[in-house]
């Protein structure tokens, strides 16, 4: 599902580092030491638990992150460092060169204005040129290319004039409306049925093929990334822990959390019902209190003592481009 | 899919539904319609009053209500229908200035606050906690004793003390509109803080505006004519609903007290209407409320 991706880094991240400070409590990282990068026109999928850090992940990179977090690290877009910019600078990207599809679409529309006057917002942000039936028109040709019939009169709904799917729609249609380089899509079906989570995935992926944007798509749904992604970042406890193609990540898995992902996934082929699910034993550190070492040690069956508790593992190559942080993997020369 | 066959056709004009809801409100209705009334029966006095202003007839006196004076006439004879409707172009302007220039202050106070968080939110709020500690009634007398009670001073001295209420409120629904996810979402797509403000926190303390307006304006009549009852207010020879009570106000017991009723029931339906108004506007700027929702359609 290769989009027309070129070599070109878009983003990458390096040592990105989020850490909070607290009123009460101990600070603590919530983001530790990731890198990511993606090409122009590729999709990156990020999975991982929840509280793993993924959308906090989307949010440094936008610029947004609360105001107790402090960061370090860097975030280079199209050349430009991101972490230190100025607000203004940021101002002027977001929602231009980088967009983001909100999580839960019932609430990150203003229920006092229409629809339509919400994607003509997203689009006169930047540019204040455009006369009123112009940017009416655009949000109009903007519902039709997400899908949503009868544009021209839906264009004046308010949003609770809208179904779920159709304000998922909405939103996808305000963050591609400036034609963006990179949509940071931040779990856009989770609030979704099965159905309409297909056509939103389709939706992103018509815009992708016409816009040659590339997509940052978080989730936590393994099947979506299969389908949906070229490369696949798995993150545990604010941490990158592999990462690499799609196919080599799922069928030559290097992470034993990974294959503790996969392998939790409920198949329909089993054959013995009555075995239960399987489940990675334990649970995910708060940030708070991670263990020494590798931070998935106490939860993995075959984390090595006086290794594996107590020195961080570094990213070792499991193949071409196919990269894990752990012990256990042994380097592949890179060919 | 069911979202195809939900459009309906029907007009999407934001204007023409608000004033659906507005007129489908009785209450709001007949408050509106009342208080156009007023307005225009106090306002075209000139036009409408039966007498000339201060017009007297001191052969005639006080006599109670009649068919030639409907509202009978006070002790220098002058038509009291007459002069009622005049003293109302005070009462009603000075009531609508306050509540507008009020509000106006509340809400840049509350909007800031909330918004800004921090500090500026602590400054503000403190501010405000001082103005709503002071009795009200003391300061207003105060300074209107040392400003002089032009009604333009009249306006300033209860506007600076009628924005604390619509500011707390309004910094409580900013607070809270602050963390909502399409204010979030507006950040995203690039806005400044100047146009999430204006796009999206204003409009949606519309409804908590313009009830706080119509109360203002009915907590306004009361305060003005408690001040001119009191004789801070306005003075003689201009005339208000509040200093035409205070003028009456030895006559309970004798044959004149109508004197004392009529300027008192101008302002509690004048109150009155503009409460309702309130309601009805209340219900009316908020979308999701009567036809505008998904249920009103149905019942079409």
């Amino acid at each position: 599902m290769t989009h027309n991706s070129t070599n070109e880094t878009l983003l990458e991240v390096n040592d990105l580092s989020v850490f909070f400070h607290m009123r009460e409590g101990e600070d603590f990282f919530a983001i530790r030491n990731l890198s990511l990068s993606i090409a122009r026109g590729e999709s990156l999928g990020v999975v991982g638990e929840s509280g793993s850090g993924k959308s906090l992940t989307s949010a440094a990179i936008m610029g947004l992150l609360p105001a107790n977090a402090e960061v370090s690290g860097s975030i280079r877009f199209l050349g430009q460092e991101l972490i230190g910019a100025k607000e203004s600078d940021l101002r002027e990207l977001r929602g231009k060169r980088l967009a983001v599809i909100a999580q839960d679409a019932l609430t990150a529309l203003n229920p006092v204005h229409t629809v339509g006057k919400q994607i003509a917002e997203a689009i006169s942000v930047h540019d204040n040129n455009l006369s009123k039936s112009e940017l009416r028109s655009r949000a109009v040709d903007l519902l039709d290319l997400v899908g949503i019939s009868q544009p021209e009169t839906r264009v004046d709904n308010f949003p609770h004039e809208f179904s779920g799917g159709m304000r998922q729609r909405a939103l996808i249609a305000m963050s591609v409306a400036n034609e963006p380089d990179l949509i940071i899509a931040d779990e856009p079906t989770t609030a979704l049925d099965v159905t309409v989570q297909a056509q939103i995935l389709d939706v992103l992926n018509r815009i992708q093929d016409r816009t040659s944007s590339s997509l940052l798509l978080i989730t936590h749904d393994l099947g979506v990334i299969a389908g949906f992604a070229d490369r696949v970042a798995v993150m545990y406890s604010g941490d990158v822990i592999e990462e690499g193609g799609v196919d080599s990540v799922f069928y030559e898995t290097a992470h034993p959390y990974t294959r503790g992902l996969l392998g939790s996934l409920p198949r329909l082929d089993a054959r013995n019902r009555s075995e239960p699910l399987y489940r990675i034993p334990g649970f995910q550190p708060s940030p708070a209190q991670r263990p020494e070492g590798c931070s998935f040690h106490p939860r993995c069956s075959i984390a090595v003592a006086g290794k594996c508790d107590t020195e961080i593992p570094i990213v070792h190559r499991a193949g071409p481009e196919h990269v894990a942080r752990c012990h256990l993997v042994k380097d592949q020369e890179a060919n | 899919m069911a979202e195809v066959t939900a459009v309906a056709k029907l007009p999407s004009n934001g204007r023409s539904k608000f004033l659906q809801r507005f007129i489908r409100h009785r209450l709001a209705l007949l408050g509106g319609l009342t208080l156009l009334f007023l307005f225009i029966a106090c306002f075209g006095a000139p036009i409408f009053a039966p007498f000339p202003k201060n017009q007297q007839d001191l052969l005639l006196g006080p006599v109670p209500p009649s068919f030639e004076h409907l509202l009978g006439t006070d002790d220098l004879g002058r038509d009291y229908l007459t002069e009622i409707l005049y003293a109302g172009q005070v009462s009603l302007l000075l009531a609508l200035s306050v509540a507008l220039v009020s509000t106006a202050i509340g809400v840049l106070v509350g909007v800031l606050a909330g918004y800004k968080g921090g500090w500026v939110d602590n400054l503000f709020m403190r501010i405000t906690d001082l103005f709503l500690v002071v009795p009200a009634i003391a300061l207003l007398a105060l300074a209107l004793q040392g400003l002089g009670r032009s009604p333009f001073s009249i306006v300033l001295v209860l506007s600076l003390i009628g924005w604390t209420y619509i500011a707390r409120v309004v910094r409580g629904q900013v607070l809270s509109l602050r963390e909502r996810e399409f204010i979030e979402a507006a950040r995203v797509i690039g806005a400044n803080d100047r146009q999430i403000i204006w796009k999206h926190v204003l409009p949606n303390l519309g409804g908590v505006i313009a009830v706080n307006v119509a109360l203002a304006v009915a907590s306004a009549i009361i305060i003005e004519s408690t001040l001119s009852f009191l004789g801070f207010g306005v003075q003689p020879p201009q005339t208000s609903w509040g200093n035409m009570l205070s003028q009456a106000s030895g006559l309970i017991g004798t044959s004149k007290v109508y004197l004392l009723y009529f300027p008192g029931l101008f302002i509690l339906i004048a109150v009155l209407a503009v409460n309702f108004v309130g309601d009805g506007l209340r219900d009316a700027l908020d979308p999701r409320s009567g036809s505008g929702s998904m249920q009103g359609r149905k019942r079409k």
